[in-house]
């Protein structure tokens, strides 16, 4: 059975069909070998409960704030700030990329959002600094990775919803792990630059400039900070705080007149049209995830894993291939959704914290977005830097692999995720 | 009659996604109407989750037929620009007859399906399931009908894929 | 033989999940009693489904299932009833309530000419509920003014409000940040749930009320249960019965260790007499009624759940 649905998935996928419909394909074909008589309920009836949560709302309304921003043109305050922070460092338009990145993340719950709102800028403004475009469009796509490990995070929420583990939970303990992985992205751009000596543009900034870019930038800097401190105090809901957010948002633009009711309205449009996309692969996978809970099998997984259920790190290894090497190959929302069901209760069973799994899971996720051939952030990064997407396959994995490299560090530090949200416990 | 086929594709994507962007600006509504009463009032409203969520079903299957047109569903369209142009048309047609087949194939179903749960009241608003659930065979009937307008070619495509 | 699915809430794990303990003994027991003519096969975690998902499975093939409150409640409002507040002294009226009451014999055939599926066994799942609160000792309604309480479902912002509190709806998973940062000052569940979601580390009093007694729901399809033959229904129910027998046994000693665990953990535990406990009934009788009212509910159904449990039809 999972043979069947697993060739017609990826046929279909082949045959360049939407995502949901290959998985909807995919899912009658598993019913033939389940009982064909449960398809007139157990389709519609799944199709329905996979993006019936309360917690999943909090997706379009990330979204929507996220595309406000970008209409408010508080994306634009937030990069030139990081440009005055570190841009007359060697490399400094390399590390105000990645800084951006982190600003953005704050608000923002997607990667491919990241590289499409940033990219289109900052690639061509690295070639200018005689960055590699190939290095240039690898580092974008990469640095991108920090959105859904600081929070918000859309595929942390999809996580919490499978798990019910707490979100606020996991978005205090994907802070740490964001700021390393920025930190080594950094790192590995401040070697580049030195390697190939790229010249030093402007000086440091005087206070004067400084206070005047942050006080520019403070509206949108206060947006994470709501939301980081109502998820954490629990003041409200991660999906209350996204609505909050995006009425801040549009209150700021308003005021500072950079926002028109057509933006609004645009931006509305274009959410809607990401959240349809999304929550329609969430459904369609949740029909397969019911067959494979029918069929018994994570159970049979969590059987296949006793042997090594005494070493959580070898466990915590082998999730990760498995994850890395699906992701490589399939769409990251239904990779998540149909993997945690499977995964997750061996990892529990194991004694492994469900709270730094949860870290764990999202960003071996994410890193496959990075990964040939089907990143997403990759296709999107290549589009805009007009890089031929074979030379992004290449230049990519240097950055692969640092990411994998933080992983590792969370799998072997358990600290790096739980300190946090131990704190606020 | 071409024409009238564009026409009428034109109007029926504007029409979903106009409403769709509506709904979606009714949740923010509820929701920031719950956080102001759970302030304000002492207690949010016990139906304010369920409303919640019953907008975004809408939101999301009202718009899929218009986001399928558009060709924003997340999908990989690498073969179609390796094939030559007869197998090309084949497979456009075979992925315009798939997809024109399961969306009235699930509006059927779903609406068989929604009528045979209505003696299930909900929870917060007290009403029928029937009612919420009609959101899918109403989202697949459309995703059939403005794929069926849009006709046995590819679809555009975005800018991820070039 | 015949093989039967059997879903339910909660982790396989007899430590934390009275219902699983319960499905467990079940399982072995109707296995031996048939002769393993018919097995069941264990749905734990609501992996087939959320509670109306699995009913609808139920009601449309051979499947058993336990369900709680929210999953009869959406076909049946009357099990309301059945939750009417401060109705019960401790465990044996609850029993006798279900076991041998007039209501929940009409509340049974009803459902399963509404549904066919048929009520098969009251299984407790951790005591009764108490409330706990990080506020103050509460020991009369009085006590509630000004607190801000987790509601799950509408009747328990009824209750809450007759107390003149307020509820506000929170799901299970935010409860702990919620209690700890104030956006609710207490709660009610059964003492499992409190040691479940460590809520004794952010809520100092535990007031044992004995609200509403904590129960779920084993049904089944009527339609498979009636076409099995007759010495396996039999055996069925019998296991079913003895299942049930066991489970409360040891669901029964166990809270009073789980009331200790909270004690030792640091809450100050509030015993009721039944003077006090009569006064939050007064109070929260009433308005639960009106509630009942506002839901459609035929007050033959209220009348006949009171005579039951052997108390007098309130006045309103
Ligand atoms: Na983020
Ligand atoms: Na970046």
């Amino acid at each position: 059975m999972l043979i069947a649905i697993i060739l017609t998935f990826l046929i279909h996928v082949f045959l360049g069909l939407p995502l949901f419909l290959a998985l909807l394909s995919s899912a009658v074909v598993g019913f033939f070998f389940i009982d064909p008589a449960m398809i007139p309920r157990m389709m519609p009836q799944q199709f329905y409960g996979g993006i019936n949560a309360f917690s999943l709302m909090a997706i379009p309304l990330f979204i929507l704030a996220g595309n406000l921003m970008n209409a408010a043109g508080m994306t634009d305050q937030l990069m030139r700030l990081a440009r005055l922070l570190v841009g007359h460092l060697r490399g400094g338009i390399g590390h105000v990329n990645v800084l951006s990145s982190v600003f953005f993340a704050g608000v923002n719950g997607s990667a491919v959002a990241d590289t499409s709102a940033l990219g289109p800028l900052l690639v061509p403004a690295m070639r200018k600094e005689g960055y590699d475009k190939a290095f240039a469009a690898g580092l974008t796509a990469a640095s991108s990775l920090v959105g859904p490990i600081i929070p918000p995070s859309i595929f942390m929420i999809l996580y919490a919803s499978l798990t019910n583990v707490s979100v606020g939970s996991l978005f205090l303990a994907g802070v740490i792990p964001g700021f390393v992985i920025a930190a080594a992205f950094m790192a590995m751009n401040g070697w580049y630059a030195w390697r190939h000596q790229l010249p030093r543009n402007g000086r440091a900034p005087t206070l004067k400039e400084l206070s005047a870019a942050v006080v520019q930038a403070v509206p949108a800097l206060v947006a994470p900070v709501i939301i980081v401190l109502g998820i954490v105090m629990g003041l409200v809901t991660p999906t209350e705080s996204g609505g909050l957010i995006a009425l801040y948002v549009v209150i700021c633009g308003v005021l500072q007149r950079r926002l028109r009711l057509r933006d609004v309205w645009a931006s509305l449009t274009e959410t809607v049209r990401l959240t349809s996309a999304i929550f329609l692969i969430m459904a369609a996978s949740a029909t397969i995830s019911w067959q494979l809970s029918y069929a018994q099998v994570p159970a049979q997984l969590t059987t296949l894993f006793t042997p090594f259920l005494d070493s959580p790190l070898l466990i915590l290894l082998l999730l990760s291939l498995i994850i890395f090497t699906v992701g490589m190959f399939m769409e990251e929302v239904s990779a998540l959704m149909l993997l945690t069901p499977i995964l997750v209760p061996v990892a529990l069973a194991a004694g492994i914290d469900p709270v730094q799994l949860g870290v764990i899971v999202t960003l071996n996720i994410t890193i496959a977005l990075i990964t040939p051939p089907m990143g997403a952030c990759l296709h999107v990064a290549a589009a805009v830097s007009k890089l031929e997407i074979t030379a992004l396959f290449r230049s990519i994995w240097p950055f692969v692999l640092v990411a994998l490299g933080v992983l590792g560090l969370l799998i072997v530090f358990p600290p790096l995720t739980l300190w946090l949200p131990g704190l606020f416990a | 009659m071409h024409t009238l086929r564009e026409c009428l594709l034109r109007y029926s994507r504007a029409v979903t996604i106009t409403v769709a962007a509506l709904l979606l600006l009714g949740n923010l509504a509820v929701i920031l109407y719950g956080v102001f009463m759970r302030y304000l009032a002492g207690g949010a409203p016990i139906w304010m989750d369920e409303l919640s969520r019953f907008l975004i079903i809408s939101t999301v299957m009202l718009a899929a037929g218009a986001v399928w047109v558009e060709g924003i569903h997340m999908r990989v369209a690498l073969i179609e620009r390796l094939l030559p142009a007869p197998a090309g048309r084949l497979l456009a047609f075979y992925q315009w007859v798939l997809t024109v087949v399961l969306a009235f194939a699930a509006a059927w179903i779903c609406w068989r399906y929604a009528q045979s749960v209505a003696m299930f009241r909900t929870m917060g608003l007290g009403i029928s399931r029937s009612i919420p659930v009609m959101a899918m065979p109403i989202g697949f009937a459309l995703l059939g009908w403005q794929a069926l307008l849009y006709g046995p070619r590819f679809l555009p495509l975005q800018e991820e894929d070039i | 033989a015949t093989t039967v699915n059997l879903s339910y809430n909660g982790a396989p794990d007899p430590q934390k999940n009275a219902v699983h303990v319960f499905a467990q003994t079940l399982k072995e027991l109707v296995e031996e009693k048939t002769q393993g003519e018919l097995k069941i096969t264990l749905y734990p975690n609501s992996m087939l489904g959320d509670e109306e998902a699995r009913m609808e499975q139920t009601m449309a093939a051979a499947n058993l299932n336990i369900a709680s409150f929210s999953g009869i409640s959406p076909l049946a409002p009357e099990i309301f009833v059945s939750a009417i507040p401060f109705m019960f002294s401790g465990f044996e009226p609850a029993r006798h309530f279900f076991d041998g009451g007039e209501y929940w014999k009409a509340l049974s055939e009803a459902f399963r000419e509404r549904t066919g599926v048929e009520m098969l066994a009251v299984v407790e799942e951790g005591g009764f509920l108490a409330f706990t609160n990080s506020k103050k000792a509460i020991r009369t309604p009085d006590d509630f003014k000004g607190l801000r309480f987790r509601a799950m479902d509408p009747s328990q912002v009824a209750l809450y409000e007759s107390f003149g509190a307020t509820g506000t709806p929170i799901p299970w998973t935010e409860v702990y940040m919620a209690l700890r940062t104030g956006v609710a000052d207490g709660q009610m569940n059964p003492p499992m749930y409190i040691i479940l979601g460590s809520l004794y580390e952010v809520q100092k009093y535990l007031t044992l009320a004995n609200i509403q007694y904590s129960d779920q729901f084993l049904v089944g399809n009527a339609a498979f249960l009636d076409s099995l033959s007759e010495p396996v229904r039999a055996a069925f129910h019998e296991a079913v019965r003895e299942a049930n027998q066991k489970a409360r046994t040891e669901n029964e000693r166990d809270v009073e260790s789980r009331i200790q665990y909270l004690a030792d953990k640091g809450m100050e535990v509030i015993h009721l007499t039944d003077e006090e406990r009569a006064a939050f009934r007064t109070k929260a009788q009433p308005s639960y009624m009106n509630w009942l009212h506002a839901q459609g509910i035929d007050r033959k159904w209220i009348d006949m759940a009171l005579k039951d449990a052997g108390l007098e039809p309130v006045k309103e």
